[in-house]
């Protein structure tokens, strides 16, 4: 009877132990985070191979994961711990009371900026103005949208003034370079 | 990018257009902040730090762009890089971004920015 009791008593002794040691574990769990495979995230790929979390005592995973709404649900679930959110998108989120916060902006764009407007090099387009009725490739996101609407606008041109071809991805360089130089588009958002 | 691989020539750029234009950033749930505020102090902590390597070594650390982005080392050593801040971006950046995005459409109201970030985690 003893010896029973005595094996029900080591029983839960190690249940609880298991439970407890499985519960430090998860504090311990690897953060999850989704980069955007693009240069924007270079300060990431910096802090997880310059071990820079590991010496803040935390283990960093990064995670490929594409669009905005699957990135916010990814969260939502608990699949991912945080993620890349462009500003349109943060506003929306919060338009939609969704719970997430932005804690940090991963940089801007400065004078040697060099994402924007390319065209050909051997194009005969040399100003904004020249933009009229040419084929503007763009990645359809908010941010391109933006950018076209306030460069045609300083030449008092709008979207009704060139044929927007949309679809492009912003870093599919290669596509880029062949779609200008198989003349198939005058302009590359990128 | 384009321009690395002498295939085009920039007409205009984003900072033309937009000058300091912002992004993108990084967002925790709500319920992860309250659950876990020291590990995001610490992820934060890393990544301004990160921010600061970029500037000192800026040559060793665009070598890790290959691995992630794909990109030929000749483009990840020209690439424009972001400029970097302590996290935080003026709020007339944000606001001035916001009202573009109203006027195109994108966006059908105001919202306050206070809604949507929270710098409380950042290192002062």
């Amino acid at each position: 009877m003893k010896i029973q009791r005595f094996k029900e008593y080591l029983f839960w002794v190690v249940l609880i132990a298991l439970i407890f040691s499985s519960g430090m574990s998860i504090a311990e769990e690897t953060m999850k985070i989704t980069y955007s495979r693009g240069i924007d995230d270079l300060p990431l790929y910096v802090a997880l191979e310059e071990g820079l979390w590991e010496k803040e005592g935390i283990k960093v995973e990064l995670v490929r994961l594409v669009g905005e709404h699957n990135i916010i649900a990814a969260a939502l679930h608990g699949d991912i711990d945080a993620g890349h959110l462009d500003l349109g998108g943060a506003f929306h989120a919060g338009l939609q009371n969704i719970p997430v916060k932005v804690v940090a902006w991963l940089g801007h764009a400065h004078k040697g900026t060099r994402c924007g407007l390319h065209v050909d090099q051997k194009s005969n387009i040399k100003s904004i103005a020249d933009l009229k009725g040419k084929r503007i490739a763009e990645s359809g996101t908010i941010t391109t949208a933006m950018i076209l609407s306030e460069t045609l606008k300083s030449a008092g041109m709008d979207k009704d003034d060139i044929k927007a071809i949309k679809g492009i991805k912003l870093d599919d360089s290669m596509k880029h370079e062949a779609a200008l130089r198989s003349k198939g588009v005058d302009v590359i958002v990128a | 990018m384009l321009e690395e691989h002498g295939a085009s020539r920039l007409l205009t750029s984003f900072n033309d257009a937009i000058p300091g234009y912002v992004f993108s950033g990084l967002f925790f749930t709500e319920k992860y902040l309250k659950k876990n505020p020291e590990k995001v102090r610490a992820f934060l902590r890393g990544l301004i730090k990160a921010f600061a390597y970029i500037q000192a070594n800026e040559t060793e650390a665009r070598k890790w762009l290959p691995k992630y982005t794909g990109v030929e080392m000749t483009v990840a050593m020209k690439s424009a890089l972001r400029e970097y801040s302590d996290g935080r971006e003026p709020e007339e950046s944000l606001y001035r971004q916001q009202a573009i995005m109203m006027k195109i459409g994108y966006l059908k109201e105001k919202v306050p920015i206070e809604k949507i970030i929270d710098y409380n985690f950042l290192p002062e």
